[in-house]
């Protein structure tokens, strides 16, 4: 366990140290020895120079194997496969390559050196520079300075090196990471036209950037420094879609800009489309008729977030607003009503209007309304009963009833509790002719489409008796002819 | 009368110093002034030194890039084309493969030339060439120059400003003929040579 743990750490740390690798120097052609010559002296010496300049080398002796691996037999150039693939293995964008055009050693040292920097990942020279030196050349007061052949390379290989680009220099020794520490983008959604603003807060190692913009569908908007902040504003396109925003973070002197990803935000110029589905009312054509509860729910045609809302039910005979309510954020599913108002009084039955109005994040508003029927308490209905000489005539009057009746029962029974006859029907009561008879009793029971029900049970059945009237009426004209 | 002597003396000193034989450049067709992208081939040696050829291309090469005044093609890319194509460097190539390279690399002029004379004995530093420059797509000589020099030549006064070593001569004089071509207006990239 603990060996593999081991292995782990050494892979971890070993993967670090080429994290950080910039140039890899592979050995020198050298031109002195023939056109095929290797020199890994002056290589070495120019990869140790650069290391002490704080550039982090990969030597011309650790090279070699990548050489050998890839049977590389020549030097001074490099092809684009070898460059991509020695740039991936040493995890570097530079290559150094050069050619020693002239070296002697002893008696009157001389060296002559080109060095080529090429960018791996485009395959391009972006530096080269030449430089040769000779003792003769090297001539101090009175001749009290030697000038040998490790002087004459120091010297070289130093004035060739400080002739590196600054912004390459200062770029490899202090490469600034950047991270988001915040982002501030309001608004995400926008209509077309108004205005946006972002604002990031940045992580940075190294010196601060320079310039910093914010880029969006080939914009390029320049951010101004307000605290820790970096702020820009711009109008956002009428054209809807959504919009990528990337960072680009810029050190000219350096040479260096990083670009990456920020946020996006969505252009929206159509309100939402919303509907309101009731659940457990009955359709009908005045409304959607409920007598306890009515639920409704919202329903969108696309779904998106919402800002805000507001549910509100108006009383359609007085124009009042009996229920509202608001709020921000996202909908509720569904929104039940019993018909009271904010107080929690009971309503009168009758028509209401159910609004629903709803703002995207955009502020794009949309609303949906349904009617509604507010029938409460079972339909009213009276038993009149007429009685002839011979026969009861039994009417059920259903009083004034939003609703019509779905079914209605009339039991009769006497006095003795025996049934003497059961009357029922769908839609509205009929007219009931039985034959005469004394202490009647009944039975009602109606409901309504709704299911609003009055149920009365055992009452008797008190008949007006029309024979009677029509007596009386025929003494009182008597009397009249006998005045 | 000395100081007018001295005067006299000055002006031979400087005349002497600053005196120099320009590379000669004949511009020998007009067709493409402005060649920006271009291609660099070792040089042919006509000289006793085995590597001279290799070793005045890589000074050219290294002097162009830092003028900035063109757009090179990377060796690696020329040679990956030789090799497949079977060619040897510092051989002629053939039209066809000539306009090939141009299609491949982009390329619209390629520059060769041929070192007439090293010399590099003790304190005597001598070199000659010729620099060729041709239309890629047709294989016309656009412009050809010719430079001449030795160590000597660069002196001012007392040893200064004598070179000694055939590198550092190399570099100057593939400088002049550098600045030669910007005087006469001779190719680079339009954006350069603004």
């Amino acid at each position: 366990m603990f060996r593999w743990f081991l292995v782990f750490i050494i892979l971890i740390f070993s993967s670090a140290m080429k994290a950080g690798a910039q140039i890899v120097v592979f050995p020198f052609e050298d031109l002195t020895q023939d056109v095929n010559g290797v020199n890994l002296s002056v290589s070495q010496e120019v990869a140790q120079a650069l290391e002490e300049r704080g550039f982090e080398v990969i030597p011309p002796d650790q090279v070699l194997d990548f050489l050998a691996e890839n049977r590389i037999r020549w030097t001074g150039w490099v092809d684009r496969i070898t460059a991509i693939k020695a740039a991936r293995k040493y995890n570097a964008n530079l290559i150094l390559v050069g050619t020693v055009t002239e070296f002697r050693r002893e008696n009157e040292p001389i060296l002559g050196l080109t060095l080529r920097l090429i960018r791996a990942p485009d395959y391009k020279v972006i530096w080269s520079r030449t430089k040769a030196l000779s003792s003769k050349e090297e001539i101090s007061l009175f001749n009290l300075k030697v000038f040998d052949s490790e002087k004459i390379m120091a010297k070289v290989v130093n004035s060739l090196i400080d002739q590196l680009p600054e912004e390459l220099q200062q770029g490899i020794t202090q490469p600034p990471e950047i991270e988001l520490a915040d982002i501030f983008l309001n608004p995400r959604r926008v209509q077309g036209d108004h205005f946006i603003e972002c604002a990031v807060r940045l992580d940075v190692s190294g010196p601060p950037p320079e310039e910093v913009f914010f880029l969006w569908n080939k914009y390029k908007i320049r951010a101004f420094k307000e605290n820790s902040l970096y702020v820009a504003k711009w109008k956002a396109p009428r054209k809807e879609g959504r919009y990528p925003i990337n960072l680009l973070v810029k050190w000219p002197s350096l040479g260096i800009k990083k670009e990456l990803f920020l946020s996006s935000f969505v252009v929206d110029n159509s309100p939402p489309k919303i509907k309101l589905r009731p659940i457990f009312g009955k359709t009908l054509s005045q409304g959607i008729a409920f007598s306890r509860s009515i639920t409704l729910v919202p329903s969108f045609e696309r779904p998106e977030p919402i800002a805000r809302w507001v549910f509100e039910i108006t009383s359609e005979k007085s124009h009042r607003v009996v229920i509202r309510e608001e709020r921000p954020g996202r909908l509720p599913e569904s929104f039940t009503w019993r018909g009271i108002d904010l107080g929690g009084h009971f309503l009168p039955n009758g028509r209401y209007k159910a609004k629903i109005i709803v703002w995207d994040l955009a502020g794009n508003r949309a609303e949906a309304e349904k009617e509604l029927l507010l029938v409460k308490g079972a339909p009213p209905v009276s038993v009149v009963a007429k009685e002839w000489s011979e026969k009861i005539q039994i009417d059920l009057h259903v009083g004034e009833h939003p609703l019509p009746i779905s079914f209605w029962r009339l039991e009769l029974w006497d006095k003795d509790g025996n049934l003497l006859g059961e009357y029922e029907g769908e839609g509205k009561p009929k007219l009931i002719t039985i034959p005469k008879r004394d202490n009647l009793f009944y039975s009602l029971d109606v409901q309504d489409t709704l299911g609003n029900r009055l149920y009365v049970r055992y009452r008797k059945l008190k008949p007006i008796i029309l024979q009677a009237s029509e007596e009386k009426k025929r003494a009182e004209k008597k009397w009249v002819d006998d005045f | 009368m000395l100081k007018y002597l001295t005067f006299i003396l000055l002006v031979i000193f400087i005349i002497y110093g600053c005196s120099s034989s320009l590379p000669r450049v004949d511009v020998v067709h007009h067709g493409l002034k402005h060649p920006c992208r271009v291609i660099v081939l070792p040089f042919v040696n006509q000289t006793d030194s085995p590597s001279a050829g290799r070793f005045l291309y890589r000074i050219l090469f290294s002097e162009l890039v830092e003028s900035k005044m063109f757009q090179l093609v990377p060796e690696g890319t020329v040679r990956r084309f030789m090799t497949m194509e079977r060619c040897l460097i510092g051989q002629p190539l053939s039209p066809e493969l000539t306009k090939l390279l141009a299609k491949r690399t982009g390329a619209e002029a390629i520059i060769s030339g041929e070192v007439i004379q090293v010399v590099d004995q003790g304190e005597d530093i001598q070199l000659a060439f010729n620099i060729w420059v041709r239309d890629i797509q047709t294989g016309k000589l656009l412009w050809n120059t010719y430079h001449r020099r030795n160590g000597e030549d660069y002196r001012k006064a007392l040893h200064f400003g004598r070179i000694y070593t055939l590198t550092g001569l190399a570099k100057r004089m593939v400088d002049e003929v550098i600045k030669a071509w910007q005087k006469r207006g001779l190719g680079g990239c339009q954006e350069s040579a603004k």
